[in-house]
């Protein structure tokens, strides 16, 4: 007993050891880090409580007093929810029907085929494609007596592209999570399920569902973080336009800060959109973790 | 305890030895850095920037002076020169830029009016080295300089005996001659994407009636009614007299180039860079095309486009950087940026040197087509200019405003920045 314990003592210390030897070796990176995130941010912060009278929240309320954030705020919130609600849905079904087939290798390295290639490279190809003159997806249509719809021209349809350009580019990564949430499914319930005589429908929706939650929520949070910020495809596709029908958050930061030189207002819009990213972001993730408790 | 202890051993001389590595390689790069200059340069992505990377290999052989290139896509210049000047990020010792945008970084750039020799003054064409000029102070060199002209398809002209047009009547005359639907053919086209460039086409349409951005007092006339007249011309070219495509709100000048290029269009506004390209062996358009001034409604005038150079004020080596701006729009430089570019020479020298250049039909229009234009740089904040402008114009040709409304809200917002003028 003594020497168990001896034994149990001498593992903690050198647990411990261990642990202050990876903090020390991981610390030339955690300082590099904190620095090119955290001064950046805090420069951030500053400049956006900054005016030419000192420091308040003029910049901020000049912002919510604008109509073309609010305008441009629900546009990205609409772009967001449907964007991630689609990908959710057709990743799920794709990587369902994946599951069963033999060849889901080939089909799986087809998929990531857009994740290797730059956002911004495939929005400029997607650019060509969406030409309502000389685009291959214009040109099919008219072969096929269809008229081909002002792709990025007008101002509901420019919506509607921006929307499936991004779910083309990230799809292929919510089909990757979701495939790899089936393939580790225990398989011992689905035993007795059948035993029982539960209908496929029933096992997808009592034992599949439940099982995916977490991956749901790891995609929702990732997708929701990386929606909110739209950017590449809206500046190379449509500008914001036509008018302002595509504009996202991003865009318009950018716009105010870069463009108009207003980098105090631009410093605090993009504060302003990590609030809403904040809260759901935190949700998700406690969602997350109260499962695993 | 002992491997511990090994450990930590282990990693302090792994540690320190990288350091010393570090220090050692910098510091013989410094030494190496004494010895030779290497200037750090930003260029745009473009076929203008394309044709100065072309130069450089015979700026480093002249000159000594190494040069670290950077090429940044259009969409990205503005981020790219803004955070460069703003924080004194000392990536660029010379930037390429739309000459438009000087007044915005003004307070950053290094005046080159004391490298400027009187024979180098003498030799640019007054409105190149004006459209340069700030505040009394020659802030960069223009390396391309240019501005929209009409192409036209001399041999569907000739077939229905159709003459030049020369005012607006015309040219939709010759658009509606010209279009046939089923072909896919469009007797022009109206640029109206929502960015900067399709701007230059509003501004010389609102020109063309007579109108413009501000008057002779500094007040806004963004709205007025020959502004207004100016863009629902635009706009029933589209949707009332069905000559141009019905994209417009979506198209900036590549589409007017691919649509030419591949036999869609038979008349196009566009820069003068197109020419190169669309009469070459590969588009089959080589000898059919034509070109003239704008056509106009009630005078000649035609917004400036182009590119320059200019360095940061903060360069730790501004001779040399004036001698890389100097390299790049000297007589020989133009003379590769017309022949490459389709870019007109703003040199007289050039025009002198290169008899070829002078009798280039090209430049012929050209010469003529720049003598009626307006440098952006009279107009205070013409960088957010550009940008209301560009999402009233496409909003407009999108359907979703009126142009008076259009009109109205973009002189509303230029007036607030005006009045509110934020200082980067």
């Amino acid at each position: 007993m003594e020497i168990t314990s001896i034994n149990f003592q001498k593992t903690q210390s050198l647990g411990r050891k261990n642990a202050r030897l990876a903090f020390l070796l991981a610390l030339p990176a955690i300082i590099l880090i904190a620095l090119v995130v955290a001064y950046p941010i805090g420069f951030s912060v500053v400049k956006s409580f900054t005016t030419r009278e000192g420091y308040s929240l003029k910049n901020y309320k000049s912002i919510l007093s604008d109509n073309s954030f609010s305008f441009t705020l629900l546009n990205t919130i609409k772009f967001t929810l449907i964007i991630v609600i689609i990908e959710l849905v057709i990743g799920l079904i794709v990587a369902l029907c994946l599951q069963n087939i033999k060849i889901r290798n080939s089909f799986r390295a087809l998929f990531t085929i857009p994740l290797l290639v730059s956002p911004v490279v495939s929005s400029y190809a997607w650019m060509w494609l969406l030409n309502d003159q000389y685009g291959l997806i214009s040109h099919i249509l008219k072969f096929m007596k269809i008229t081909p719809p002002l792709w990025l021209a007008n101002p509901n349809w420019a919506f509607i592209s921006i929307v499936i350009v991004d779910m083309w580019i990230a799809t292929p990564f919510v089909i990757i999570v979701f495939q790899s949430a089936l393939a580790s499914l225990p398989k011992s319930p689905y035993e007795s399920a059948e035993i029982d005589g539960a209908s496929s429908i029933q096992k997808f929706r009592y034992l599949t569902l439940p099982f995916l939650k977490p991956a749901f929520l790891v995609i929702l949070t990732i997708r929701t973080m990386d929606v909110f910020r739209i950017y590449d495809s809206i500046v190379v596709l449509t500008g914001g336009g036509p008018g302002n029908a595509t504009m996202s958050l991003s865009l318009l930061a950018f716009r105010t800060g870069i463009t108009f030189g207003n980098l105090k207002g631009g410093s605090a819009m993009s504060l302003l959109m990590t609030i809403p990213l904040f809260i759901a972001t935190i949700i998700c993730i406690r969602a997350i973790f109260k499962d695993e408790i | 305890m002992r491997t511990v202890k090994s450990k930590l051993n282990v990693v302090t001389l792994v540690f320190v030895g990288a350091l010393l590595m570090v220090t050692f390689s910098l510091s013989v790069s410094g030494i190496a850095a004494e010895e030779q200059v290497t200037l750090k340069v930003i260029l745009p992505a473009n076929p203008e920037g394309e044709v100065i990377k072309q130069c450089i290999p015979k700026f480093e052989e002249e000159t000594g002076i190494k040069v670290d290139l950077t090429d940044v896509a259009v969409e990205q210049l503005d981020t790219k020169i803004t955070v460069e000047l703003y924080t004194g990020a000392k990536t660029a010792d010379v930037i390429g830029g739309p000459y438009d945008w000087m007044p915005k970084y003004s307070k950053y750039l290094l005046p080159l009016d004391e490298y400027l020799t009187d024979q180098d003054r003498e030799d640019f064409l007054p409105a190149a080295l004006g459209a340069m000029t700030i505040d009394d102070k020659i802030l960069g060199l223009p390396f391309a300089w240019t501005c929209m002209i009409l192409f036209y398809r001399t041999d569907l002209f000739e077939e229905k005996n159709l003459q030049v047009p020369k005012t607006w009547e015309e040219h939709l005359a010759v658009a509606e001659a010209l279009t046939q639907k089923d072909a896919g053919i469009w007797g022009t086209i109206v640029t109206a994407k929502n960015t900067e460039e399709p701007v230059g086409m509003l501004l010389n349409y609102i020109y063309q009636n007579g109108g413009d951005v501000i008057d002779d007092n500094n007040n806004i006339t963004l709205n007025s009614p020959e502004a207004i007249e100016a863009l629902q011309f635009m706009y029933d070219l589209v949707y009332k007299f069905k000559v141009a495509p019905p994209g417009a709100s979506n198209y900036w000048c590549i589409d007017t180039l691919n649509l030419f290029n591949g036999g869609k269009l038979a008349t196009a506004p566009n820069w003068s860079f197109m020419y190169g390209i669309a009469n070459s062996d590969d588009t089959g358009l080589k000898g059919k095309i034509g070109m003239s001034l704008l056509p106009i409604k009630k005078r000649q005038a035609v917004s400036l486009g182009g590119w320059s150079l200019y360095a940061p004020n903060y360069t730790e080596h501004p001779k040399e950087a004036f001698e890389f701006i100097h390299f790049m729009t000297n007589t020989w430089a133009q003379s590769e940026m017309a022949i490459r570019g389709s870019n007109t020479p703003s040199r007289k020298s050039t025009m002198a040197d290169y008899p070829e250049i002078k009798a280039n039909p090209l430049f012929v229009v050209m010469f003529d087509a720049l003598s009626y234009s307006i440098p952006r740089t009279k107009y205070p904040h013409y960088r957010e200019l550009q940008v209301i402008l560009s999402e009233a114009l496409s909003g407009c040709l999108a359907g979703t405003i009126t142009p008076e409304e259009a009109l109205n809200k973009a002189a509303s917002e230029y007036e607030k920045v005006i009045n509110e003028p934020y200082e980067l």
